[in-house]
């Protein structure tokens, strides 16, 4: 270990790294490295079970260095971080394949105590580290340097993972440099700031040993530095890429489910919507407002019907649906004008009679007004009877039915038939409906149920 | 180009659909048209929803028709009535 003396001085913090300290000039010494090894070695043996002596040549001719030097008796804690640094800093001077299999040793540390501190990763990592070491040992090229690095990219640990990737880069691309260890030095410092206090002083001694060994290659320097950067854009851009090739996937894969679940919905219409022969999204979505249109009048008309029995339902209340509040105006306002004309005879009629609550200048008879919407305040039952006017049906007319405005004024009958040809080629139920007349009892009774069972529907979804 | 065109047209023709379909549904609006989230999806699902409630009126509006029918003449212009409002 002596001779492993930097020959610059070196913060005699931990006694380790004096004795570990590898000069940089003279760091292609086969024995010095041997020596790290051995030092290695022995922290690996120290490690634990992991331990396995490493083959080779360099690694032979390695005893486990005794505890002369003063590095040695703290191998046991942060020295072994400290040696195996620097034994992989020295290694790396020289040997790629030492270099690499140093990095690993280094991510997977020794035990606790070792440079990163930090756990049974370590333990594991030294097993792994003491194979890749003697890969790196029987190889000794770069490829031994990758096959290590390969088990070693594999490490789960954190930090270790993290230096390995660092690392590994270097031991894997560089033959030869100063910028592998720079590397491992760098994944390891930063590591080791995650990690524990011993960690972070292993760590400052790796420092202290970059700069000296900065010092020593300066074209090294220049490189390693690059390296540094490089390898961390590069992993920061792999993470990346990653991150952001997934998060392109997650996001395919999410709009294809949603527009698979619109396609279904799409279909489900098409079913419900009768004579629909459009497989058109627009089209379709154009025949489902049509028909929903149409339905709602019909459901108007019908009710309508109803009440205009008072006798079948007693206590027939007054009912006029509410104007087609807002839903209903913008659509309703062109139907109002058209209803405005034809029904002025009766609508008047429902208009003042529902005037209470009723905005007169609505439509009265709210073409768009969604019967099962709401549940409108008692009207007076005298606007059933508007249902007859022809007018009447006149005012749920949307636009088909404008056309058919002037036929249903004839006949209340024939008003219905001529709406139902003219609507109802798809909606042959279509019955212009006074949404007024709608209320009666049924208005009464069925709106508010109907409102509730829309409401339940719509709600549902919602919930 | 033509295909973005049409495309482009289609895409405003079915957003204009989408909100007249919104408009229809009787859904809560109340806060003076605030329910802007009118996903696709969601209006769809409703638009069904709200067109089987309508159609199970209708059926239950007919039954009562019908059964207006029975209690009364079936000459009457009522009848008539009720009757045209039935075959629709």
């Amino acid at each position: 270990m002596n001779h492993l003396v930097p020959e610059f001085e070196l913060d005699v913090d931990d006694p380790f790294l004096v004795s570990s300290f590898v000069p940089a000039p003279h760091r292609c010494k086969i024995s010095e490295s041997a020596l790290a090894e051995s030092e290695l070695l022995e922290l690996i043996w120290r490690n634990g079970p992991v331990a396995q002596p490493v083959h080779g040549d360099w690694i032979r001719g390695l005893s486990p260095p005794p505890p002369e030097s003063p590095g040695s008796a703290a191998l046991s804690g942060r020295a072994d971080a400290g040696l195996v640094v620097d034994v992989a800093s020295q290694l790396f001077m020289e040997e790629d394949e030492m270099a690499s299999w140093l990095h690993y040793q280094i991510g997977g540390g020794g035990g606790g105590d070792l440079f990163f501190g930090s756990s049974p990763q370590d333990i594991g990592n030294d097993g792994r580290a003491a194979a890749a070491a003697a890969a790196a040992a029987a190889a000794s090229t770069a490829a031994a340097e990758r096959l290590v690095a390969a088990p070693k990219e594999s490490a789960v640990g954190s930090n270790e993972v993290s230096v390995v990737e660092v690392c590994d880069p270097y031991g894997v691309g560089t033959g030869g440099g100063g910028g592998s260890p720079r590397a491992c030095e760098q994944a390891l410092s930063s590591s080791s700031e995650a990690s524990s206090e011993r960690r972070g002083m292993a760590h400052a001694d790796e420092r202290k040993r970059k700069a000296r060994e900065g010092g020593g290659g300066s074209g090294c320097h220049s490189e390693d530095t690059e390296f540094r950067t490089l390898e961390k854009r590069k992993d920061a851009r792999r993470s990346a890429a990653g991150r952001r090739s997934r998060a392109a996937e997650v996001h395919n894969l999410s709009e294809r489910r949603r527009r698979d679940r619109i396609n279904e919905k799409m279909k489900a219409l098409q079913e419900l919507i009768p004579r629909c022969n459009k497989s058109d999204k627009a089209s379709m979505l154009d025949e489902a407002i049509g028909y929903l249109k149409s339905l709602q009048s019909q459901i108007q008309m019908m009710s309508a019907g109803c009440s205009i029995n008072p006798a079948m339902f007693p206590g027939v209340q007054p009912y006029m649906p509410p104007m087609g509040m807002g839903m209903g105006m913008g659509m309703g306002m062109g139907m109002g004008m058209h209803m405005g004309m034809n029904m002025a005879p009766g609508m008047t009629i429902g208009a003042e009679v529902g005037g209470g609550g009723l905005r007169p200048p609505m439509l009265p008879f709210g073409p768009l007004l969604p019967c099962a919407s709401i549940a409108s305040p008692a009207r007076p039952l005298p606007i059933m009877p508007s249902i007859h006017p022809p007018n009447v049906v006149n005012v749920n007319q949307f636009r088909v039915q404008a056309a058919s405005q002037q036929a249903l004024a004839s006949n209340m009958q024939s008003q219905y038939m001529v709406q139902i040809p003219h609507v109802g080629d798809p909606y042959h139920g279509f019955v212009p409906v006074n949404p007024f007349q709608v209320s009666s009892q049924n208005g009464v009774v069925e709106k508010p149920e109907a409102n509730k069972q829309a409401g339940n529907n719509e709600n549902i979804p919602h919930g | 180009m033509s295909s973005r065109r049409s495309t482009r047209i289609t895409e405003e023709e079915i957003s204009e659909l989408i909100s007249k379909l919104q408009s229809l549904l009787p859904e809560g609006r109340r806060r003076g048209n605030s329910r802007m989230q009118a996903s696709a999806t969601k209006l769809l699902k409703e638009t069904c929803n709200y067109i089987k409630s309508l159609h199970r009126e209708v059926d239950d509006l007919s039954d009562r028709l019908s059964d207006l029918m029975a209690g009364m003449d079936n000459d009457s212009a009522q009848a008539e009535i009720i009757r045209s409002l039935l075959r629709s």
